[in-house]
């Protein structure tokens, strides 16, 4: 299968119909980007492609049997644990690996030892960030993955999800254009919901 | 940078709150020499004189350890068994229903009439055993259950998308967000064993133990004993308890690195 093919595709949370038969192809292989305002669905999309929702209806080809990574909207992170040891729990590399990987995106030792709740907001998201993209998956789905980021960071950040989509399938979801052109996306689908 | 200074007033510390023991030891002395009744009720100088007379037996620490170990074996087997049911009442509502009524028996009866029913079917050397069992386990059961209630759905979400699975799992979302009921759940728990067990030792009088020499000092009318043995346990409560929350918190420690 060459593509993610979304065909119709409808959900409703509680009163609101957040997706009115959507659809898009996504090329398997490569870094697509999915734009839209805020609260028209994106998240939901990303939430169904990563089998966290079902849909109500429609129809999605070529997700069957791939892994599933996932950089969430919010950080998620362990808040008792360091950052370290939430990065160690996904990816079972042992804590010094862990230490040396969150060096690579700005995180020294003391960062990294540090509880996820004393971080600040942009060492969380890159630690967030950095669990979704070492995570071994077939499909890497980034959920606004520079939300919090100063310029330096974002694109320290980009650099390694532009790697990642050298070999592997990224959909990276944001409304902002300038994470769209940061990233160099050759497939940009807006959207607004249907 | 900045400092916080925190007030004198807010800052109870030891001294302070040795002073304030200072105050009812002397309150009791007084009240007791104004009494002048040493047989009904002892001066304090009198309860340090009988337990350190009494420390010097082997039988006041052979009374120690097996009352202890009892009273242990129960809390451990209470505490396990509550764990075990809390962790199933929150994965199936089944199990949680059926729980409730019991746990709430347990908590409604009193302590005294489960000792004389208990009593009828375990031999008294193993009674506070029992006892410490029934009256730990709806505490950590409710304790554990509130804590796996209350865990964060969204991480759970995130254990699931990675796989996280089996000893990981317990390891890195369930244990460290269960500590805070752990450990309050232990607290509650270890200090009311000790009260239980030790209520049961002196009904059903198993040989060789607290509860028993206990009863003895009441019966002999040696009330200085009396005291110096309410004291020990007192101690041995407090001790475990403390050793428990230092273990605990290790424990928190190097869950949290």
């Amino acid at each position: 299968m060459s593509e993610l093919s979304i065909s119709g595709l409808y959900k409703r949370l509680g009163d609101r119909q957040v997706l009115s038969g959507f659809s898009a192809r996504l090329p398997m292989g490569e870094l697509s980007v999915l734009m839209g305002p805020s609260g028209c669905g994106k998240t939901t999309l990303l939430r169904i492609l990563a089998k966290l929702e079902q849909p109500d209806a429609g129809q999605i080809n070529g997700l069957d049997g791939l892994a599933v990574s996932m950089a969430f909207q919010e950080d998620r992170l362990c808040p008792c644990l360091s950052a370290a040891a939430n990065l160690d729990m996904v990816l079972c590399q042992g804590r010094a690996q862990a230490v040396r990987q969150l060096e690579k995106i700005g995180l020294d030792a003391i960062a990294a030892n540090t509880p996820a709740c004393q971080l600040s907001g942009g060492q969380a998201r890159r630690v967030s960030l950095l669990r979704a993209l070492l995570y071994p998956a077939d499909l890497y789905l980034l959920d606004e993955p520079f939300r919090g980021l100063d310029e330096e960071s974002r694109r320290l950040c980009a650099q390694k999800i532009s790697e990642l989509g050298f070999s592997k399938t990224l959909l990276v979801v944001t409304h902002r254009q300038e994470d769209a052109a940061l990233l160099k996306a050759k497939t940009v689908v807006t959207f607004s919901g249907s | 940078m900045i400092s916080i200074m925190m007030p004198m007033h807010n800052q109870p510390n030891r001294i302070k709150k040795l002073l304030y023991c200072m105050v009812w030891l002397v309150i009791w002395q007084l009240f007791a020499m104004v009494l002048n009744q040493q047989l009904l009720f002892p001066t304090p100088v009198k309860v340090v004189q009988s337990f350190f007379s009494l420390a010097f037996t082997a039988a006041f620490w052979q009374a120690g350890i097996n009352t202890a170990l009892h009273i242990l074996t129960g809390f451990i087997l209470g505490f396990a068994a509550g764990a075990a049911m809390a962790a199933a009442g929150s994965r199936w509502k089944l199990v949680r229903h059926l729980a409730d009524p019991p746990m709430t028996a347990i908590r409604a009866v009193p302590v005294a009439s489960f000792i004389i029913l208990v009593l009828l079917w375990v031999p008294s050397r193993n009674l506070s055993v029992a006892i410490s069992f029934l009256m730990v386990l709806p505490v950590s059961y409710t304790q554990l259950l509130q804590g796996l209630d209350s865990m964060d759905p969204k991480l759970a979400e995130m254990g699931d998308l990675f796989r996280v699975k089996g000893f990981r799992r317990l390891r890195y979302l369930t244990l460290p967000q269960l500590m805070p009921w752990l450990l309050s759940g232990c607290e509650n728990a270890i200090g009311l064993a000790w009260k239980s067990g030790v209520a049961a030792e002196v009904i059903g009088l198993p040989g060789g133990t607290i509860g028993e020499l206990l009863y003895q000092a009441k019966l002999y009318l040696q009330t200085g004993e009396l005291f110096a043995w309410t004291v020990f346990i007192v101690l041995l409560s407090a001790g475990f308890e403390k050793l428990l929350k230092k273990a605990l918190l290790i424990l928190e420690r190097r869950l949290c690195r």
